[in-house]
Parts: C-alpha cells; sequence; structure tokens
C-alpha cells in the first residue's frame, strides 16, 4: 500500500539546516532600573497619609538624596493647589514620573469635561485601568493613591504593577515594605494583640482596630522609616510626608540617616 | 475689498462656496436644513420635574398593518439616561451608539455613571463632523444629523432634561418639545408646568399636550411615555401602563 504522505523512510520531515553549534550571541533588552526607595499609607475618620523616602538609588549608588515620591494629583501645574487627591510611587522611578503625568493630566481633563471634581474612588480605578493598559510593558511601580472619600473619610487604595487594587487602611510599599508591612499591621490593624486578662490561650480576646487619629498615625510613619533605614540600605536621606485632611494638603520633610 | 455686498455677490457665492461652508453673512445652509427636517419629525415631549424626568412621543401609526411595537422612538442610553427623537431614526440611532459607548467607557475607567450633561455634550461632538474630509480625518459625514433628541436622565444633580441639536448646541429645559407639533406643545408647555409639578402629574401634561398638537386619536398603542427616577432609572412604559396612564387622561378630560 502507497502511503498518500509519499515514502521519507529513514529522514526526519525538516526543510531547514541542523543546528550548528557555531557561537550563538544572546542580546537582550533590559529597560527597567529599580530606584529603591519605600512609601507607606495610612488613613484615619478624617485623614489620609502618604509618606515616602527621598533617597534614589541604582545598585550601590545613590543618585539623588532628595527625590520625592508623593504627588499631589489634579492640582495647580506648580503649587499643586487645589489638588484632593496624593499619589505615591515607588519602584522605577522615570515609570513613575510618566505615571504621575498621565493621570494628573487625566484628573485636570476630567474637571473640564465634567465640571466637578474627581471623587478619590474614581481616580482609584481610572489609575488601575492606566496601569493595566500597559499589562505586557508594565510600568515598574507599586502605586498608592490617596484622599478623601465622598463621605469626608480617609481612602487608600494600593495597586500592584499592572492595576490589581484594594481599599485599605494602611499599605507600605517599595523596598522596605517587608520591614515596614507587619509594623502597621500591629500597629494600625492590632494584628497579633490581645486584651490582657480577657483569657487564657485561645480564649484570649484580640484588640479590636480602632481607626488612628492624624498625630499617631504621623508619629507612626516617622517610626516606620527612621527603623527602616537602619536594616535597608536603599531607604533614608529624608522623609516626605503628605496629608490630605477636609482643610487641604500639607506637606513636610524630615531628615533621615545619610548613610 | 468688497465690504459691501448685494444680491449679485451673493449667488457667486453660493456656487463658490460648498454648502457646508459658512456663508458671507455667517450661516451655515446645511445646519438650518437638518433644523427643518426635524419640524416635519414626528412630536417628542419631556417634562422635568423633582422626583423625575417624563419623556413622550407621538409614533404615527401609518396603517393598521403596522406593528406598533416596532416603532421605537424612546430608546435607553444607559440604567440612568435614555432620550426621545424626533427627525430620522436612523441618524439618531447612530448618537445613541455613541452616547452608549461613552456611557460603557466612563463606567469602566471611572467606576462611576456618566453625568448627563457629559452624555449629552459627547452626542453633540458628533454633530458637526460633516463637511469635507481632511488627510488626517478618518471619516466625515456628508451632510449634518437630520434629527433632534431629549435627553432625559438622573445623575447627582438630580432628575435633568436636556435638548440636542443638528447644529451641536444643547440647553437644558424644564419642559420642551420637538417635532412638528412643537409650536404648539411648547406654547402648553409654558403655560401649564410649575416648579411643583409630581411625577404623576408630569405624564398626564405630557399625554394632555401630545393630544391637543397630534392628527390621529390619542391612544395606548400611538404614544409612548418612558421615566428617569432616582429610584428606578430609566424605563420604557410597558403596554399596561400605558394603557392606565391613557385611561388616566380620559378621566381627567
Amino acid at each position: 500500500m502507497t502511503s498518500l504522505m509519499g515514502n521519507h523512510s529513514g529522514t526526519v520531515g525538516y526543510s531547514f539546516s541542523e543546528p550548528t553549534s557555531a557561537n550563538v550571541k544572546q542580546h537582550s533588552f533590559y529597560p527597567y532600573t529599580d530606584n529603591g526607595g519605600s512609601t507607606l499609607g495610612i488613613t484615619g475618620a478624617d485623614f489620609a497619609i502618604l509618606a515616602g523616602d527621598t533617597r534614589s538609588t541604582s545598585g550601590y549608588n545613590i543618585n539623588s538624596r532628595m527625590v520625592p515620591k508623593v504627588f499631589k494629583i489634579g492640582g495647580d501645574d506648580e503649587t499643586g493647589e487645589g489638588a484632593n487627591i496624593i499619589l505615591s510611587v515607588v519602584g522605577f522611578a522615570a515609570d513613575g514620573n510618566a505615571l504621575k503625568e498621565k493621570l494628573d493630566t487625566m484628573v485636570r481633563m476630567y474637571k473640564y469635561q465634567h465640571g466637578k471634581s474627581m471623587s478619590v474612588g474614581a481616580c482609584a480605578q481610572r489609575l488601575s485601568t492606566i496601569l493595566y493598559e500597559k499589562r505586557f510593558f508594565p510600568y515598574y511601580v507599586h502605586a498608592i493613591l490617596a484622599g478623601l472619600d465622598e463621605e469626608g473619610v480617609g481612602a487608600l487604595y494600593s495597586y500592584d504593577p499592572v492595576g490589581s487594587y484594594e481599599r485599605e487602611q494602611c499599605r507600605a510599599a517599595g523596598a522596605a515594605s517587608s520591614l515596614i508591612m507587619p509594623f502597621l499591621d500591629n500597629q494600625v490593624n492590632s494584628k497579633n494583640q490581645y486584651i490582657p486578662g480577657s483569657g487564657e490561650g485561645h480564649a484570649l480576646v484580640p484588640k479590636k482596630a480602632e481607626p488612628l487619629d492624624k498625630e499617631t498615625a504621623t508619629k507612626l510613619v516617622k517610626d516606620a522609616f527612621t527603623s527602616a533605614v537602619e536594616r535597608h540600605i536603599e531607604v533614608g536621606d529624608g522623609l516626605q510626608l503628605v496629608i490630605v485632611t477636609r482643610e487641604g494638603i500639607e506637606e513636610v520633610f524630615h531628615a533621615l540617616k545619610q548613610d | 475689498m468688497f465690504i459691501a455686498r448685494s444680491e449679485y455677490d451673493r449667488g457667486i457665492n453660493l456656487t463658490m462656496f460648498p454648502p457646508q461652508h459658512l456663508l458671507p453673512e455667517g450661516r451655515l445652509f446645511q445646519v438650518e436644513y437638518s433644523l427643518e427636517a426635524i419640524k416635519l419629525g414626528s412630536t417628542a415631549i419631556g417634562v422635568a420635574t423633582s422626583e423625575g424626568v417624563i419623556l413622550g412621543v407621538e409614533k404615527r401609526v401609518t396603517s393598521t398593518l403596522l406593528e406598533a411595537s416596532s416603532v421605537e422612538k424612546i430608546v435607553e442610553i444607559d440604567q440612568h439616561i435614555g432620550c426621545a427623537m424626533s427627525g430620522l431614526q436612523a441618524d439618531a440611532r447612530n448618537l445613541v451608539e455613541h452616547a452608549r459607548v461613552e456611557c460603557q467607557n466612563h463606567a469602566f475607567h471611572y467606576a462611576e455613571p456618566l453625568r448627563v450633561e457629559s452624555t449629552t455634550q459627547a452626542i453633540c461632538d458628533l454633530a458637526l463632523r460633516f463637511g469635507e474630509s481632511g488627510d488626517d480625518e478618518e471619516s466625515v459625514m456628508s451632510r449634518p444629523f437630520g434629527v433632534a433628541l431629549l435627553i432625559a436622565g438622573y445623575d447627582e444633580d438630580g432628575p435633568q432634561l436636556y435638548h440636542a441639536e443638528p447644529s451641536g448646541t444643547f440647553y437644558r429645559y424644564d419642559a420642551k418639545a420637538i417635532g412638528s407639533g412643537s409650536e404648539g406643545a411648547q406654547a402648553e408647555l409654558q403655560n401649564e408646568y410649575h416648579r411643583s409639578l409630581t411625577l404623576a402629574e408630569a405624564e398626564t401634561l405630557v399625554l394632555k399636550t401630545l393630544k391637543q398638537v397630534m392628527e390621529e386619536k390619542l391612544d395606548s398603542k400611538n404614544v409612548q411615555l418612558a421615566s428617569v427616577t432616582k429610584e428606578k432609572g430609566f424605563r420604557i412604559y410597558n403596554d399596561e401602563e400605558m394603557g392606565h396612564a391613557v385611561t388616566q387622561l380620559g378621566g381627567n378630560q
């Protein structure tokens, strides 16, 4: 019987040449840099805080000791006046800046087009879609967005680089996030804290998390960063604190160790 | 330079300038013609109250063999916005489709409904995309839209009614009539409208006004009502509700 496929007994069906063992050169293009640094956000009943250190690194080098990571969104071009939303970005600084510029533009256009300021909830969804648009060439950043919601309550949204997001009470991101986040879990969300004398073993009653006041939260932020500076070489130089309240946005800088 | 123009100039201008160009006296003929097209359309009325907005249209059922339910002159744009049309219905479909996409896009990007004014603006953005196409433009229409819309919706500013024209301008109204019976109807609305109107009263006012300007005798088949409220959003009245509304009107008259 004759095969329809023809007879190629003993030969493989390749029409191209066999791979050679000649010198193979592999080219690569990696356009991302990790600029280090850390950010963190805490919210309360009537405020939201975003903070970040001001060091910019590449490898063991320090690019600059004064590169802010927290930005006002949707306000005046130079002063940021009129804004009610803030954004922190940490990771690859160039992407962070591009993302900030894009979101800022969109929030300002929104006001022209719809005759009202963008709510932080709407901005949160927009940021998510901006990030997801670049699903296969992402902005190499961990973003945190904060402001006050329509009821005046502090709102904080944290993102992964491709746009997954969640509203939270607090979040640490960046190089020292693994150092800071457990501290926040314990101090903001009262994780692993129990009411003394409330019982033995499993009967111990967990301490309920209560919203912090602005002063306590500010202290926690400073403590978190002074501690992170001790243990992480990419964090230090300065601390930028941006606080949103009904009165507006307040920005302060503090010194951190420069070693 | 020629400052004074005579009738003689006018003739030359009409041949020199294609009709989609501004004429020396500052008029756009094509747009003015499309506004005329609307005056031939069936009457549509909208009345806004503090409780919600009522839209009403006459359906012009021209034959007993015509299936009245297939005449669609009130359509949904989004859950919270609907519109009534007068003029070329095929043109309206283009506008409505555009508005629907804008609403969905906004909800996708901002996790909130698009405002009624922004929806109206989105529709009007299409209005003047006619004339000759430039190199950078993908597609332009050969003529303006031949349809006017009454856009009713509910958002954070409460119930609202807008009127959008082929010229691309839009205004917000408390009560507005468009189409062939609009002159008479608008006069009636002017007399009868007041700010404390309830939704039920607005429904009666719309039907009563339609009845006055319609050539056929009004019944539950040749008119269509719809409402926009905070609670239920945009809803087109079903046969039962239409029957009820028309009977109510008969009782009141």
